[in-house]
């Protein structure tokens, strides 16, 4: 157990660590004490009290350094608490830098995360100043704050690295310009090649076990693996969807593979993360579990796999294998010709596959191919990097932010108008000010559904259902979806695709399939009807297998969405769906959900 | 054309008339199916999807209008616009009105509305210009600020539960307003636009169209930019404090120019014949007819005599059939 003494600008882990006083000026006693059932807290003055923390309560995430500096400043009463007391108990094993890192580590720098928001534009919109205000707080915003600031520092940079560059050796540039030309030429191809071989209708013939796979994952290279074993993963029954949700969640495959990896990856804390070994360290095979698309090359040779791999040295007896095996075969281990190997017929492959061997023919004969100055070929690999963060730096210098809000000012108020909020003359309309009302889930979209006559059928409690697919939150596997609520959501999904349809046309960044995608989540639908039609949080609970605190964290944010549509209704002019509204939220507000305290 | 005493004779009267029939025929006609008096039907295709909005009713299955006005519809909302109607506050209009009541902590304006609308001595800027809690000093300075009978400009921040109007003045551009005039006219002839506050650079006017139907039109004022205020306030601070007493009783002193005076009256006087012949009232109508009234060297006072009428009618039919033909 650690306690921990936080003081205006004191050390926290000070040696008075024992001075546990409640503010309350009684004598102090050892933390057990207060601990133990004896102490009954409610005697003391409840706004003084020691905040406790325990790494259980938060669950398997260790509290950052901003948990742990500001949490115990809020336990005091303003202007008359000078010194708080913090009590972290750590009931796992923890590594004594991590615990340094948490108590006494930096706080995570603050980064603007600006953007624009439909909501946004509209409310400055609506203020009689329109568009200049939107210029105004853009310029004068904490990110393009941030932005100015760091401009000198990136400048410095770039002049940097170009006098790297210039003293790098540029004798021989054309040759080897040529030959690393055509490197990343067969690596594109190869990648494309790739793609079409590991369909997993191809590929999973080939993956018995013992076959070498070459595993590239997560920015790193694992080089050669073993397969063990394949394993396909479906997604739980999704009972009755529709056939379009249905098919976007795909199956996948998980592919067992005994990898090197470094040593030390397995003892810290409950989750593993192996990383490959450094060249030269040496470290032990584990069996990892790979998914099929981080599979980059299938090898012709499989080699036996001893059939009881816990035992260490069967293990270590597969890696001595695999690096026999690339001692063996110095120019890199024979992978599967999908035309000979594979049987693939198909002419897009055939003629990727001939792509490869023209490119490779050219690269062999290259004359540098021969005699391979490393150095050379190293200061001028070097040099392209270079040349290239130069390149990204100095467009990121000149793209001024700016001048990349106004484009997406000027382009989101494109999509604004062809939708009807405002008129050609970027006057708010009737159906801008009702969207002018709505932020906590998407603005456009629920206008859209509002304006398209989609509540008026339902009722109360279907409204609460179907307005709980626009509130972020957790995903789960299990999705029902009562048969009232089908068309409502078809309607959705077709308004969703017609809005980023039309924000494609205006020139903003947007995938149609993803918007669609991550606009509908009908996750808890059927949760929050029947918590709206009376029903317990136990029966409510065990409908899905999301948690609990995830449930009602939704549910309160839905409220005050329900409300906020309440207010969009009313600026219509809409009785019936504003009671509708009203009655929906209603329906919710009761019970542990909307419970102020757990305790009174 | 509400209450135009004007004695016409004949063929002033006879020219009056041609001119309005011809607006009539030059405004739209796609709208005139869709104007509906109270208690008639609204067609609608399917009964099931329509969200019926302001101005509707359902009655025994059926739609039906509750005002007189133009049906309009946004994809599944139907609702009825009216033609002339009493004010409508929305968020964000801009709005002149009067100062009538100092009240604890705000003031009570008055805004051509079926309620009086309220400044909170908090929406308000101090004169001093720091951001900080209002205290009781400046409670008992509110009337340095603002007094009974001033005329100030606003915007509307936003409605109480029980409909009592709220609004703001935390810019330069919103305050008290002087060397002016203030004109009445009806509400429904001021659209809203995107920019309300009007600088005519010839005439040296500033000129504030009010959405709730009053009409500022006063000498132009130059308005600092917040941004440089900031840079400034220090260097100028010091200059302030040698020039402060000089410099105030000189800003007393200094009339308005004749000239100003004149063009003031003259767009007064403009407004004025555009609101009895109840034509809309933008900047660009209003330059207009200001423009034919020199064009015609009218003395400001004849622009209220019935001849400058029917011409500011035939002006407008001139200048509605341009539009058309350019559209």
């Amino acid at each position: 157990m650690v306690v921990m003494n936080f003081s205006r600008g004191k050390n926290p882990l000070d040696a008075t660590l024992w001075r546990c006083a409640d503010f309350y000026r009684g004598p102090v006693k050892s933390p057990s004490y207060y601990m133990s059932s004896n102490y009954k807290s409610s005697n003391y003055n409840r706004v003084g009290k020691a905040k406790t923390f325990s790494t259980r309560r938060c669950g398997l995430a260790l509290i950052s350094t901003e948990d742990n500096s500001s949490s115990p400043n809020f336990q005091g009463r303003r202007g008359k608490d000078e010194k708080g007391i913090c009590i972290i108990m750590i009931d796992e094993k923890m590594e004594m830098n991590v615990l340094k890192d948490m108590v006494l580590g930096k706080p995570a720098p603050l980064v603007s995360t600006f953007r624009l928001s439909y909501y946004s534009i509209l409310n400055l919109m609506t203020r009689a100043e329109g568009q200049f205000t939107a210029e105004h707080v853009i310029r004068n915003s904490f990110h393009q704050f941030q932005y100015e600031k760091a401009l000198p520092d990136i400048g410095k940079k770039v002049s940097k690295l170009e006098e790297e560059a210039a003293v790098l050796d540029a004798s021989g540039e054309a040759e080897v310009t040529e030959y690393h030309k055509l490197h990343l030429e067969i690596a594109q191809v190869e990648k494309k090649m790739v793609a079409e071989i590991m369909r997993p209708e191809r590929v999973l013939y080939f993956l018995q076990s013992g076959r070498l796979v070459k595993i590239r994952g997560s920015g790193k290279d694992w080089g050669w693996g073993v397969v063990v074993h394949v394993v396909n993963k479906t997604p739980a029954a999704l009972g009755s969807m529709p056939a379009a949700l249905a098919s976007s969640c795909g199956s996948s495959y998980i592919v067992d593979t005994l990898l090197h990896c470094s040593f030390g990856s397995s003892d810290n804390g409950s989750r593993p993360k192996p990383c490959p070994p450094c060249p030269g360290e040496k470290g032990e095979m584990h069996v990892v579990p790979v998914q099929l698309p981080l599979i980059s090359a299938v090898s012709k040779l499989r080699i036996a796999v001893p059939s009881d791999l816990r035992p260490t040295e069967a293990r270590q007896s597969v890696l001595l294998a695999v690096q026999e095996l690339e001692k063996r075969f110095p120019q890199g281990i024979p992978k599967l010709n999908p035309m000979k190997d594979m049987g693939i017929e198909e002419p897009g492959v055939v003629e990727l596959v001939n792509q490869i061997e023209e490119l490779e023919q050219k690269l062999f004969s290259h004359p540098l191919h021969k005699s391979q100055d490393e150095h050379q070929i190293r200061s001028f690999r070097r040099k392209s990097e270079l040349n290239h963060e130069i390149q990204q730096l100095k467009s990121k210098m000149r793209d001024s932010q700016l001048q990349k809000f106004r484009i997406e000012l000027r382009n989101r108020s494109r999509v604004l108008k062809k939708l009807g909020h405002i008129d050609a003359d970027g006057v708010v309309q009737l159906k801008g000010r009702a969207a002018c009302f709505i932020d906590t889930g998407d603005e456009l979209l629920v206008t859209e559904l509002m304006f398209n006559g989609t509540f008026n059928d339902l009722d109360h409690h279907q409204v609460a259902a179907l307005a709980s697919c626009f509130i972020p939150g957790d995903k789960s596997g299990k999705i029902d979806v009562t048969a009232v609520l089908v068309k409502p959501l078809q309607q959705l999904q077709d308004s969703a695709r017609r809005i980023a349809e039309i924000q494609r046309e205006c020139g903003l960044e947007v995938h149609v399939e993803e918007y669609v995608e991550a606009a509908v989540r009908p996750c808890l639908m059927n949760v929050i009807h029947l918590w709206s039609e009376g029903k317990s949080f136990k029966v409510v609970i065990e409908e899905t297998d999301i948690l609990e605190g995830s449930i009602i964290r939704l549910v309160r944010r839905l409220d005050e969405f329900l409300n906020q549509l309440k207010a969009a209704a009313h600026a219509v002019g809409e009785a019936d769906l504003e009671n509708k509204f009203a009655a929906a939220s209603g329906s919710l507000r009761r019970g542990i959900m909307f419970a102020n305290s757990l305790y009174l | 054309m509400k209450g135009m005493q004007l004695s016409l004779n004949k063929t002033q009267k006879l020219r009056l008339e041609k001119a309005l029939e011809q607006l009539e025929s030059l405004s739209s006609k796609s709208n005139s199916d869709a104007s509906v008096t109270v208690a008639d039907n609204i067609s609608v295709d399917c009964e099931d999807a329509i969200l019926k909005g302001h101005g509707t009713a359902e009655l025994d299955g059926r739609v039906v209008a509750t005002l007189c006005g133009v049906v309009e519809r946004v994809n599944k909302l139907v609702y009825v616009r009216a033609l002339r109607a009493r004010y409508k506050p929305e968020i964000g209009d801009i709005i002149v009105g009067r100062v009538i009541e100092v009240a604890p902590k705000r003031w009570r304006l008055e805004i051509n509305y079926s309620q009086d609308a309220v400044l909170m001595l908090s929406s308000m800027n101090l004169p001093d210009g720091i951001q900080r809690r209002r205290t009781g000093v400046d409670e008992l300075n509110m009337r340095s600020i603002f007094e009974e009978n001033d005329v100030i400009c606003a915007e509307v921040r936003g409605f109480q539960h029980d409909g009592c109007l709220h609004l703001q003045a935390r810019s330069q551009k919103y305050g008290k307003l002087e060397r002016g005039q203030l004109l009445t006219i009806p509400p429904y002839l001021v659209k809203k636009r995107k920019q309300h506050f009007h600088h005519l650079e010839q005439y040296g006017i500033d000129l504030i169209l009010g959405c709730n139907g009053y009409i500022w039109v006063g000498e132009h004022i130059e308005v600092k930019d917040p941004m440089l205020i900031e840079d400034q306030s220090n260097k100028s601070d010091q200059q302030n404090a040698d020039s402060e007493n000089p410099m105030s009783t000189d800003e007393v002193e200094t009339r308005t120019q004749l000239e100003t005076r004149q063009n003031i009256c003259r767009t007064a006087n403009a407004i004025r014949v555009l609101s009895t012949l109840g034509f809309m009232i933008t900047v660009e109508v209003i330059m207009a007819i200001i423009n034919l009234s020199t064009s015609l060297n009218l003395d400001i006072h004849e622009m209220l005599g019935p001849e400058f009428y029917v011409l500011v009618a035939e002006k407008e039919v001139e200048r509605r059939s341009s539009l058309g033909k350019r559209r």
